[in-house]
């Protein structure tokens, strides 16, 4: 292909990137506008429930001795408010948030998987509908949102917590895959000149919460399918009675929840760094020590979490590093905070709506972090933990610094989501009710809680004498409720009835701000090039030397499939092209498959799970099968001569997929390869019932799931770097042959762990070194069969297409997950076999 | 600046007011609050804590000055200067941009860093006092959580009882704290901060009270249905008192052969024996010894029936041996059918069980 640059009606390029009209359009839709916008109507639908919730709780509380409600339905109240705020509202609306703005953000026309978006919004509506279906079957969670073992055990709790474990495993898994999504698109998706120090703040902030969550909340799975393992089959995980611990469940659950709270704050201050800015009228001071703070705090968020275990009786010198570990982590907030000070000191304010939501939220949040500094001492927070001291601050630091924001976020782009404006009166008005009602709630719970009233009671004795306390806080919350009641009724009004927007009502220095409000289908007609941290103030010159080849590749076109630029990870230097899918129903497939399996746990009908798997399997196939077509029917020639879309190891967006998918493999392995080991520390006997050491199986499998990765990876690299549409004669049945080694090889270890796991007489019920055995083979076999799955695909697409380089990359995936499987092996047989004879 | 001090007093002397006004209504507080420190292990954490609130409110309100000043501040300047709107897209290279990022640094990374490290310092030291090594060696108490009350055995001296601890004034009582079900947290606020009560694990703590009087607290991790009213209390002897206390618990108030009683405390026992009651309720000296529900071998001489949430009275007691369902819905107890003379004869019968 040669220079085409004359332009094309517009019309033809962008009715590749709309969706099908109709039912069928809105549930194949792909693109990352509809997706994200989905995520934050449901959430935001979610967050009005879960507040609704907090205000029955609130009349409860108004007096003391109340009886307003039920000691059970109070209970329930309390953990579905949790639950949903935490798991179902704040970080699936900031995902949702991060899906819609980034590519406009960073010049991109859609997220790098856009298919697999669309999966992670279905796996977290089915979620959601699992956990609230509970209210109808009257079996409501209640074991609170962090679910403590025993109490959220076999033997205290009914079926009530399965609703929970599933539904919420459900949505984690779609909040892994939307970070696996939002990693990638900020890496490699980015726009021709948008180098890692042009980066817009959010960006650079999603990139670090992605990357705490694949870590962090991985564990938070592992530890549901350990406590829905205990609950069903009767492993012992949790169960002091046979080398369980209670502990364990602790440390997974926060070593999930501390870092959960950073990625709730981080994108909350992130988009206080757009606002500021915009509405200041004056670039983000300190831009890099910015940056360093917010990846300091990732990376730091997930050494703190003991310091919500600090009167579970651990020694004083684990409390201490955790105490100077959780204080040094408010520095890092102390830089954001006095760099939105210094932008407002050198800029001139503009008293906007979103502008009045981040001085709320500073004044609140540094409240929130000073009484965080208080809890992070071990001996006041002994005094306060668990008491309302402790809700005030978190309240201060989520509400404070993650809905002040959100809310400042959604008014400051409220034209680029819908086009329209909003009353700006109205605005201002839920502003001051939401302030006002947040304070009037919240700072009387410090004394509260000082005043010796712990957290999770549904009533209180007179004599505790914290009538009047309470009854300030219930009123403030209803204060609070009509400011946010005002608030989305501004939103539905002007969604509904408002006048049109400006194109940029702020003059914005960010990119989103030179797209149209909203944006086309395909968000760029033309993709823009960045020479400067604030495009939308400082534009690329026409004669950028980036400007020319991405206008001839990528100006309205190509016509036939939806495709995007894709740029080098530091320097956003153009470096090759992203087909971007088209919608589908697929996607749609496997979540119901996944949630057909939660249903036949829930009700016991065991053989509705086969079902279940039956179509999450078919729907991966055909999902696979799909994205085949596309590759096989689509010129994929390089754009322009110059934008390749298949290009070897890490330029093709495949390769980030398949890397992701490893490492979250080998986080989930590894963590139940820690649960393991802290259990046999912890243990007074370990193993006991006779330890699996079938070596010679065990090294055969080592060696079968080498000669997986191996075959496959020599099988890619026969077809190196070949041009598009080249086919070498021999590369074919290289890749053939390789790919059929490595499903025989992988059958064989797959076969030879079934056989160790069946056959060696383990179970699971006895004590929690076989329960551990059990589980590791079990997801080994899973991991392993994924591998094959994958193996699978890339058979699938060498049959299908002539040409040898997307072939080639299938199986390049493949040994990347194979190699995966390897060390998802290695670890699991040094948990089973190895550490019990090294470690006491 | 003019204007920014009126600012000043109208945003953040309200709040940091509100603050204070809010802290001065501390006497109105009530039965167990923090900041009403009664033996030496809450008032070392008071200590810490009224620094860290110093420390907070000022810091608090430097930032608040500060975000004032800086919304008003530009907007007077402006009357007097125009500036170019814009921005510099390599703002960080310039020196302007260089000494804002130093301003920033040491404002919100190094000068809090040093306070931040104090406030690390104070807290290990308050740590390190309060550890539970340094109860020494003085009395145990082992208190055993259940869904939803409180075991208490004094091991030395073989007594049990519940829902109730007794210890000497003065002293670092070392408290041992387990639990048979789920977990629970030990928390009495005037004289400790809490520790969590965890099926298989032994956690330690130490009380110390500095004048006699009761001290009251409850549990502090969700335990179940019935969190909200599981409570203890603890009261504090004067030496000599806790010493006759302890010995007349290590002998059964229950009658032995020789000893008047009238008739109805014997029709009362045998009420007791040939009900429910004896299959989860201990009497020392009879042949009642299950272990499910609280023993009750000196039960009138405690303060509170039903895990502190009842006083210890006649007609509170007939409520809750007939209906405990309705005072306490989810306990293990079940409600009795008992009737006018036997349910009088059970009640006095309990209450000679000093």
């Amino acid at each position: 292909m040669t220079s085409t640059s004359h332009i094309e009606p517009k019309e033809a390029h962008s009715q590749t990137w709309d969706n099908a009209p109709g039912a069928r359009g809105f549930f194949s839709a792909v693109q990352h506008k509809n997706v994200g916008m989905r995520y934050m109507v449901t959430a935001f639908l979610l967050f009005l429930v879960g507040g609704v919730l907090s205000l029955l709780m609130r009349l409860q509380l108004a007096q003391s001795e109340n009886d307003f409600l039920e000691p059970d339905t109070y209970n329930e109240l309390f953990t579905m408010h949790g639950t949903t705020m935490m798991f179902l509202f704040a970080v699936p609306f900031l995902e949702g948030l991060a899906s819609y703005l980034l590519p406009l953000m960073i010049g991109s026309r859609d997220l790098p998987f856009p298919r697999y978006n669309a999966f992670n919004y279905w796996c977290y509506l089915l979620g959601g509908i699992i956990l609230y279906s509970s209210y109808i079957f009257a079996m409501v969670p209640d074991a609170g949102w962090f679910a403590y073992v025993p109490l959220s055990g076999p033997e205290f709790s009914d079926k009530a917590m399965d609703f929970w474990l599933f539904g919420l495993t459900l949505a984690e898994i779609a909040a892994v895959g939307a970070a696996i999504e939002i990693g990638v698109a900020v890496l490699r998706t980015r726009a021709p000149g948008m180098s890692l120090n042009r980066m817009p703040i959010f960006a650079w902030t999603m990139l670090a919460v992605s990357f705490t969550i694949i870590v962090a909340f991985i564990p938070l799975i592992v530890a549901s399918v350990l406590l829905e393992l205990d609950r069903t089959i009767g492993t012992a995980f949790f169960d002091t009675q046979s080398g369980g611990n209670p502990l364990l469940w602790q440390h997974l659950f926060w070593i999930f929840g501390h870092p959960e709270v950073y990625v709730m704050f981080l994108p909350g201050a992130a988009i206080i760094s757009h606002v500021i800015p915009v509405h200041a009228r004056h670039p983000l001071v300190a831009y890099p020590l910015v940056v360093v703070a917010l990846a300091t705090t990732a990376v730091m968020s997930l050494g703190l979490w003991v310091h919500h275990m600090y009167s579970v009786g651990l020694p004083s010198i684990t409390l201490s590093f955790f105490t100077a570990s959780s204080m040094a982590i408010t520095l890092a907030s102390g830089l954001q905070v006095f760099a939105w000070l210094a932008t407002l000191w050198l800029g001139r304010a503009r008293f906007t709506v979103p502008m009045m939501f981040a001085i709320g939220f500073i004044v609140t949040f540094v409240a929130g972090g000073i009484t965080g500094v208080m809890v992070a001492s071990v001996a006041f927070d002994q005094q306060v933990h668990d008491t309302y001291f402790v809700v005030a601050h978190f309240h201060y630091v989520l509400i404070g610094g993650m809905l002040f924001p959100v809310f400042a976020g959604l008014h400051h782009w409220w034209s680029k989501f819908t086009g329209k404006l909003y009353s700006t009166i109205a605005g201002h008005v839920s502003f001051w009710l939401i302030f006002v009602g947040f304070h009037t709630t919240f700072f009387p719970m410090h004394l509260t809680g000082l005043w010796g009233m712990p957290r999770r009671v549904y009533t209180y004795e007179r004599e505790l004498g914290l009538d009047f306390v309470n009854l300030l806080s219930t009123i403030g919350a209803f204060v609070l409720a009509a400011g946010v009641l005002v608030l989305t009724l501004n939103f539905v009004r002007s969604w509904f009835w408002g006048r049109p927007a400006p194109q940029d009502p702020w003059h914005g220095d960010s990119l989103e701000w030179v797209a149209d409000s909203p944006a086309p289908s395909e968000n760029w007609p033309a993709i823009p090039v960045v020479a400067s941290r604030t495009p939308g103030w400082n534009p690329a010159p026409d004669d950028h030397p980036y400007a020319e080849p991405v206008r001839e590749a990528f100006e309205h076109q190509p016509k036939e499939f939806r495709a995007s630029p894709m740029t080098t990870v530091v320097s956003g230097e153009p470096d090759g092209a992203v087909l971007m899918p088209s919608p589908t129903l697929w996607p749609l497939v496997s979540p119901v498959g996944l949630a057909v399996i939660a249903v036949a746990m829930l009700t016991q009908w065991y053989p509705l799970s086969f079902l279940g798997i039956l179509i999450a399997v078919v729907g991966l196939a055909g999902w696979a099968w799909r994205n085949e077509s596309e590759f096989a029917r689509n010129d994929l020639s390089p754009l322009a001569g110059r934008f390749p879309f298949e290009a070897r190891g890490s330029r093709s967006i495949g390769w980030w997929a398949a890397s992701s998918a490893a490492i979250v493999a080998v986080i989930a392995v590894a963590t139940l390869a820690f649960s393991a080991l802290y259990l046999q520390v912890n243990a007074a006997v370990w193993p006991v019932g006779g330890m699996v050491d079938n070596t010679l199986a065990f090294v055969a499998v080592t060696i079968a799931l080498l000669v997986a990765a191996v075959a496959t990876g020599w099988g890619s690299r026969r077809s190196g770097d070949v041009e598009w549409g080249t086919v070498t004669p021999g590369v074919r049945t290289a890749h053939l042959t390789t790919a059929v080694i490595a499903l025989v090889a992988g059958a064989a270890a797959l076969l030879l762990v079934c056989l160790v796991w069946f056959g060696g007489d383990i179970d699971p019920s006895e004590h929690a070194y076989q329960s551990s055995v059990w589980t590791l083979l079990a997801t080994q076999s899973l991991v392993t069969l994924a591998a094959l799955f994958g193996t699978g695909i890339a058979v699938m697409g060498r049959l299908r297409h002539r040409r040898d380089s997307r072939p080639g990359m299938l199986l390049r995936y493949s040994s990347i997950f194979w190699a995966a499987t390897v060390a998802t092996w290695l670890l699991t047989w040094a948990t089973i076999d190895l550490f019990p004879r090294l470690v006491i | 600046m003019a204007r920014g001090r009126i600012m000043r007093r109208g945003l953040g002397a309200t709040i940091v007011g509100g603050l204070l006004i809010a802290l001065a209504g501390c006497s109105r507080e009530g039965q167990q609050s923090i900041l009403n420190p009664q033996g030496e292990r809450a008032e070392a954490v008071n200590g810490l804590w009224e620094l860290m609130l110093w420390i907070g409110v000022i810091v608090w309100v430097i930032v608040s000055v500060v975000l004032v000043v800086a919304l008003v501040r530009r907007r007077r300047a402006r009357e007097e200067r125009a500036r170019n709107e814009g921005a510099d897209p390599d703002a960080d290279a310039t020196a302007n941009g260089r000494r804002a990022i130093w301003i920033v640094g040491i404002a919100g990374a190094i000068v809090p860093g040093l306070v931040i490290a104090g406030v690390t310092v104070a807290s290990t030291l308050v740590t390190r006092d309060i550890d539970p090594a340094q109860a020494g060696e003085t009395p145990t108490v082992e208190v055993i959580g259940h869904q939803y009350w409180w075991e208490v055995v004094y091991p030395e001296d073989d007594v049990v009882s519940a829902n109730e601890i007794h210890i000497p004034v003065g002293e670092r009582v070392r408290v041992e704290v387990t639990s048979d079900d789920v977990i629970h947290s030990f928390w009495v606020p005037e004289l400790s901060g809490k520790m969590d009560m965890i099926p298989g694990r032994t956690n330690a703590l130490w009380l110390h009270a500095d004048e006699p009087g009761l001290y009251w607290g409850q549990c502090a991790e969700f335990c179940g249905l019935q969190h909200a009213l599981m409570r203890i209390v603890v009261v504090a002897h004067e030496a000599e008192e806790y010493e006759s206390w302890l010995e007349a618990r290590q002998e059964p108030a229950e009658w032995t052969p020789g000893d008047e009683e009238s008739e109805e405390v014997a029709f009362g026992r045998e009420v007791f024996m040939s009900s429910s009651c004896v299959y989860c309720h201990t009497i020392e000296g009879t042949a009642a010894n299950a272990t499910i529900g609280p023993d009750l071998t000196h039960i009138a001489s405690r303060e509170t029936l039903a895990a502190g949430i009842l006083p210890n009275t006649r007609g509170d007691l007939a409520g809750w041996i007939l209906d405990p369902q309705s005072i306490k819905p989810g306990n293990k107890m079940p409600g009795t059918d008992l009737e006018g003379e036997e349910l009088q004869a059970l009640l006095t019968y309990l209450e000679s069980l000093e």
